[in-house]
């Protein structure tokens, strides 16, 4: 909406107001109006939900008081278009920009430097290791870069300018309690800010392949998705810092998701057991395009994370329930399947899928959802609404239908993957809709 | 008078002994407590703030007479968002000397609209109520 607006405003020299919920226009008038846009729009809030409420509801919404202002919400929106402009919104330049970050802090006791980064919002609010001079050194012995070499540059929300060095995510790493050899893992997670984030509590999912998964002792067996290897905590914890330190990400300034998600708390942190995969199955990142000797990591995002509640049966077989299961997908086209080693098995040996890509062609023939739940999701109607309405199938179609037709609402096969994880105890399995972003070279940061 | 004297100097040795391991004590509780403290790095990044760019655009003196336009950005995709309706309806009753005409902006929230906004311009919009996001 700041775009619009402000292409309404300099380019066509009409005044506008902006009318938001708090959150949004919070956002809109602090960090995102001092670090992305530079435009000091005029904003207008009234509280949240706007959707689903009956007339009168709505009216007491414009007979309420604006959030900014503390006025009526219609004067001032009238006063947002009639005000004449104050010297501070006719500023123009750069504005004095903060003091560089000293790179060391003011010596301090053990207790009250623990408390200082808990302050700052630097940790998860577990106790962190403080990143003295010589651990960080120790650390910086994991990469072969140099430590003031920019890793990336726009790495604040909406990739606003926050210019971060190797050095600072081997003070993070430290913190998190890594190893010097978790360095080149830790230094591609952190290439990849900003991370996802909504207001609707998605989540993020960190997966790492190739020879690095060993050599650093990260648990692909048994309990691989719980808190049983160091590896595998300290680095979906150091994901966790990277987001609020380097992309300065906090709940209530920077972003605003109101139930946020437990997967938050370690991120899905996992290595694929390329080991266990059966025949033909290849491994993930193999299937986006690199080499099996390659070390790869790739940031998932979604939001749906079903477990499949219980071992796989004889009188029904697995990829029945996981298409089942498919209806409770956020219908963003994507599924990813976390399977045990057994379930690939079965699936491979017994119900003939020879390849992951056959199971995702059968799952994307035959998962359904009828149309009505598939729009209910604010996410497809919010994406692909506006397609449907241009044309665009198959949603156009998916419009037309009554509530209760099914429809087939994975439509591309190469959408749905499957990484395969476990140590083969019991064939059970996770359905997830997360989808990958574009695996980033490992090997490149070591 | 010498066994006074002695006594005294005595007196003086043992003060001058307790005040200098007083000292002593107290000159390692200093270095103590600067031993307990911790130098560390700093993990804080720091944020550029944006070139500002100024609002240009001349306010109205007035919205009578004028035309409003009721932007919906379309946030839930299938829009019309009826808090437009109902703001359609205040002005009507309140200022019925001000024209509004809504306006559904295609595609999705995020897409720009750029035929739209040279619409506004070109038939005579005054004014922009761009709305509802979150």
């Amino acid at each position: 909406m700041s775009r619009f607006c402000g292409t309404l405003e300099q380019q066509y020299g009409l005044p506008t107001v902006s009318l938001a919920n708090e959150n949004v226009v919070s956002f809109g008038i602090n960090t995102h109006f001092k670090y992305s846009t530079g435009v000091p729009l005029r904003w207008v809030g009234m509280p949240y939900p706007f959707t689903g409420l009956n007339k009168e509801m709505l009216k007491t919404y414009l007979e309420g008081k604006d959030n900014v202002s503390g006025k009526p919400v219609m004067q001032a929106i009238i006063e947002a278009l009639t005000r004449p402009l104050t010297a501070e919104e006719k500023k123009t330049g750069t504005p004095a920009q903060a003091a560089p970050e000293p790179r060391f802090l003011p010596p301090d006791t053990e207790d009250n430097l623990q408390r200082l980064f808990k302050d700052k919002h630097w940790t998860d609010y577990n106790p962190i290791i403080l990143p003295t001079e010589e651990r960080v050194a120790a650390m910086l012995k994991g990469t072969s870069h140099k430590p003031d070499e920019v890793v990336k540059t726009g790495a604040g929300t909406f990739g606003t300018t926050r210019p971060f060095t190797v050095e600072k995510v081997a003070i993070i790493a430290v913190m998190a309690g890594a190893k010097p050899e978790y360095l080149p893992v830790i230094l591609a997670l952190a290439s990849q800010v900003p991370y996802s984030d909504s207001t609707t509590s998605n989540a993020n999912m960190v997966l790492v392949n190739g020879p690095i998964r060993n050599e650093i002792g990260m648990n692909s067996g048994i309990g691989a998705l719980g808190p049983n290897a160091e590896a595998n905590s300290v680095i979906g914890r150091a994901m966790n810092l990277i987001h609020f330190v380097i992309q300065g990400y906090q709940e209530g300034v920077t972003g605003y998701s109101s139930l946020s998600n437990p997967l938050r708390y370690n991120n899905v942190t996992i290595a694929e057991n390329e080991e266990a995969l059966p025949e033909g199955w290849k491994p993930f990142h193999v299937l986006m395009g690199h080499k099996p000797e390659e070390s790869v990591l790739t940031v998932l995002m979604g939001w749906n994370f079903v477990n499949c509640s219980g071992s796989v049966v004889e009188h029904y077989p697995p990829q029945f329930l996981m298409r089942d299961f498919m209806r409770v997908l956020a219908a963003i086209g994507s599924a990813t399947i976390i399977m045990d080693p057994s379930v690939a098995y079965l699936l491979r040996n017994s119900q003939g899928f020879q390849t992951k890509a056959a199971l995702a062609e059968w799952l994307s023939d035959n998962a359904e959802v009828p149309a009505g739940t598939y729009w209910a999701n604010s996410i497809a109607s919010g994406m692909m609404g506006p397609l449907a309405k241009q044309g665009l199938e198959p949603y156009a179609s998916w419009r037309k239908v009554s509530n209760d037709t099914l429809i087939n609402h994975l439509p591309n096969p190469q959408n749905i993957r499957t990484i395969v994880v476990g140590g083969s105890t019991a064939s059970v399995w996770f359905l997830t809709d997360f989808m990958a972003g574009r695996g980033v070279s490992i090997d490149d940061w070591r | 008078m010498k066994r006074k004297s002695l006594l005294f100097n005595c007196l003086w040795g043992v003060a001058l002994l307790t005040l200098c391991a007083i000292a002593t004590m107290q000159t390692r509780s200093v270095r103590a407590s600067e031993d307990n403290l911790i130098a560390v790095l700093n993990p804080a990044v720091t944020e550029k703030l944006a070139e500002r760019v100024p609002l240009v655009a001349p306010r109205l003196d007035t919205l009578e007479g004028k035309t409003i336009y009721l932007v919906d950005m379309n946030y839930e995709g299938f829009g019309p968002t009826p808090v437009f309706d109902e703001m359609q309806m205040w002005f009507a009753q309140n200022m019925p000397g001000v024209k509004t005409i809504y306006k559904l902006k295609s595609g999705n929230y995020v897409a720009d609209d750029s035929a739209l906004w040279r619409e506004i311009s070109e038939n005579g919009g005054d004014g922009v109520i761009m709305g509802v996001a979150g």
